[in-house]
């Protein structure tokens, strides 16, 4: 498979991993229009519920080749990544590229047989149809329909029912009895909202889940404990393991099971999970660090959260929704809350409406989402890119470096293997990924821990090298010091090195063997 | 005591020679920053198993009684 004659490229989305993907194309000379449905650009930091913010660190959450100012507040509060944002855009020269409240309504295959597709869209009221060479889905893993699980008796509720959406402020939640469904970051936070504001305040889940502190026992940054090459090696091996991971799983099991038992120990004791809830239950998740942390409810909750527990001013329910009542909710545990008013923080569904029916049929219906060849493309789909649909613990970088990949890729210094061997490769992945990482409907899509594994995979890919630290420690720093997008800034620049250009060579001579040959 | 320290110091040498040997010919396939780099790293590889060989081989013996209990007590669970 291979990109051929490329020249107009359809970025659809103009948050994080659409900027990202419209800067790199561009610098590379690529007519790219990047189609937004918003009049603002950002994607989900153009609008987000209140006092939203970015989850991690302010350092792990930035363009590589584009910093945070250093005043930024840490944990980057929304509106302030969003201005960052429109200066990235502004500093890159990608503003010309945007076309802001544009929605995109289909993608179907080009009437004229090119290669490419051809993109409907809809711009106040008036409806254009455009082909592009190469189209770049960069909407991210949700789209933009709220997920509310239909509970029975919805109708007989006399109070109101919001998604985590709604909440643009907190003013919505003053002074009532607030339950909040979910546990993961939305929900948290909202519940928070509610507490700052409300009266009674009520937390429902079904099941719990280790929680990411943002420091280690308050004092060390979580990424030295998670975002390292050791910790990498102590995860559940990649897909293809190196010797040392394959050790470590086997012989050294011992070493990695007693290592995430501490981490949980580290947990229980700093959250207080054994803190008792509704029904005598409690916060510790059912299964073990090491897997929990797959699944689509890993978060890093603000500070206060499992103390407000703790002093009841939120009380917590493991448990599902039976119905809504007349006055509240019955949940699964035979409890019954009195609320006037239900925020669902159960995220978002994933969808593609815009893709045309063969699309759909070739991506197919799997409950964990489609499977890509490097979370990035289809066999059958060609010019057809996914760029963010990749789930990081540094998702900012991570989008970088795919779309350096794809810049590479349409360069032809990436040798891209034939429709078969990509087929092989996600049939791999989706092997994999099934027989150990916890059901979501974005599993096919999930790397968060795995992402010095994935971010290798694709420096590799391209000749670029994956060992990224620098300096006299650098084999040091290599095993303990934590990845952040600075690590990644030529990269993000695309300065090609020499071990690259190499790479670059060999895989144009390769390539023209092949192709002498018959094969390519 | 003495015994347990040198037989983690071999141990942890063995493992590190094999894993320097490993990164040595890796970072030398892959052609960046050339053999003293690649020596560099296998330096560090080799050194950084052997210093730390009798810690690890105290967390393992750690880590295989504790994971002994707990396959134990799975199992018995599981049985009940």
């Amino acid at each position: 498979m291979k990109f051929e004659g490329v020249g107009t490229v359809a970025i659809i989305g103009a948050g994080v991993a659409g900027l990202a993907t419209a800067k790199t194309l561009l610098a590379e000379g690529y007519d790219c229009t990047v189609f937004e449905r918003s009049e603002q650009l950002g994607g989900v930091w153009a609008s987000g519920y209140s006092n939203f913010g970015v989850q991690v660190q302010k350092e792990l959450y930035e363009f590589p080749d584009w910093p945070l100012p250093p005043d930024t507040p840490n944990f980057t509060p929304g509106p302030v990544f969003q201005t960052y944002l429109e200066r990235y855009c502004d500093h890159f020269g990608v503003r010309h590229a945007l076309r802001l409240g544009s929605r995109v309504t289909r993608i179907e295959r080009r009437p004229d047989a090119r290669p490419g597709w051809q993109i409907r869209s809809e711009a106040n009221g008036e409806e254009r149809t455009e082909p592009f060479d190469l189209v770049v889905v960069a909407t991210g893993l949700y789209s933009e329909t709220p997920n509310i699980p239909d509970c029975p008796g919805r109708d007989a509720f006399a109070g109101e029912v919001l998604h985590i959406s709604d909440l643009k402020t907190r003013a919505p939640l003053a002074g009532r009895n607030v339950a909040v469904i979910g546990y993961g970051k939305s929900a948290t936070d909202a519940a928070g909202e509610a507490a700052a504001v409300g009266k009674d305040v009520h937390l429902v889940f079904r099941d719990a889940h280790w929680p990411v502190p943002r420091k280690l026992a308050g004092v060390l940054p979580f990424k030295w404990g998670m975002l390292n090459r050791l910790t990498a090696t102590l995860i559940p091996p990649y897909m293809r393991p190196s010797p040392v991971a394959r050790w470590v799983h086997g012989l050294g099991r011992p070493l990695a099971w007693i290592f995430w038992r501490l981490v949980e120990l580290l947990l229980r004791v700093q959250f207080r999970l054994n803190t008792r809830i509704a029904r005598n239950q409690t916060l510790l998740p059912k299964h073990p660090v090491e897997i929990d942390c797959f699944g689509e409810s890993t978060m890093v909750p603000r500070p206060d959260f499992v103390g407000l527990i703790h002093s009841g001013r939120i009380t917590a329910h493991r448990a599902g929704i039976e119905r809504f009542t007349s006055a509240g909710l019955a949940l699964s545990d035979g409890d019954e809350i009195g609320v006037d008013c239900v925020v669902f923080g159960t995220g978002w569904k994933t969808s593609h409406a815009y893709f045309s029916d063969e699309i759909r049929a070739i991506l197919g219906d799997d409950d964990d989402g489609f499977y890509l060849y490097r979370h990035m493309l289809h066999p059958d789909l060609p010019n057809l890119v996914f760029i963010g649909r990749a789930s990081s613990f540094m998702s900012v970088t991570t989008y970088c470096v795919q779309a350096r990949w794809l810049a590479e890729a349409l360069a032809g210094r990436v040798r891209l293997p034939d429709q078969a061997a990509m087929r092989a490769e996600i049939a791999l992945m989706q092997k994999w990924k099934r027989s150990w990482m916890p059901f979501s409907a974005t599993r096919s899509a999930r790397i968060l821990l795995h992402m010095a594994h994935y971010h290798d995979e694709l420096l590799r890919d391209f000749g670029a090298d994956p060992f990224r630290k620098r300096g006299f420690f650098a084999p040091l720093k290599e095993l303990i010091a934590p990845y952040q997008p600075a690590d990644y800034r030529d990269i993000a620049f695309g300065k090609l090195q020499s071990a690259q250009a190499k790479h670059a060579n060999a895989t144009h001579e390769t390539a023209s063997r092949d192709l002498k040959a018959g094969i390519g | 005591m003495n015994a347990f320290l040198l037989t983690g110091i071999v141990l942890g040498a063995a493992i590190g020679l094999t894993h320097a040997i490993q990164i040595f010919r890796e970072r030398i396939a892959s052609g960046h920053r050339g053999l003293p780099s690649a020596a560099w790293f296998a330096v560090w590889t080799g050194l950084l198993w052997t210093v730390f060989g009798p810690y690890v081989l105290a967390v393992w013996l750690l880590g295989a009684l504790g994971l002994a209990v707990s396959r134990l007590r799975q199992a018995s669970g599981s049985a009940r």
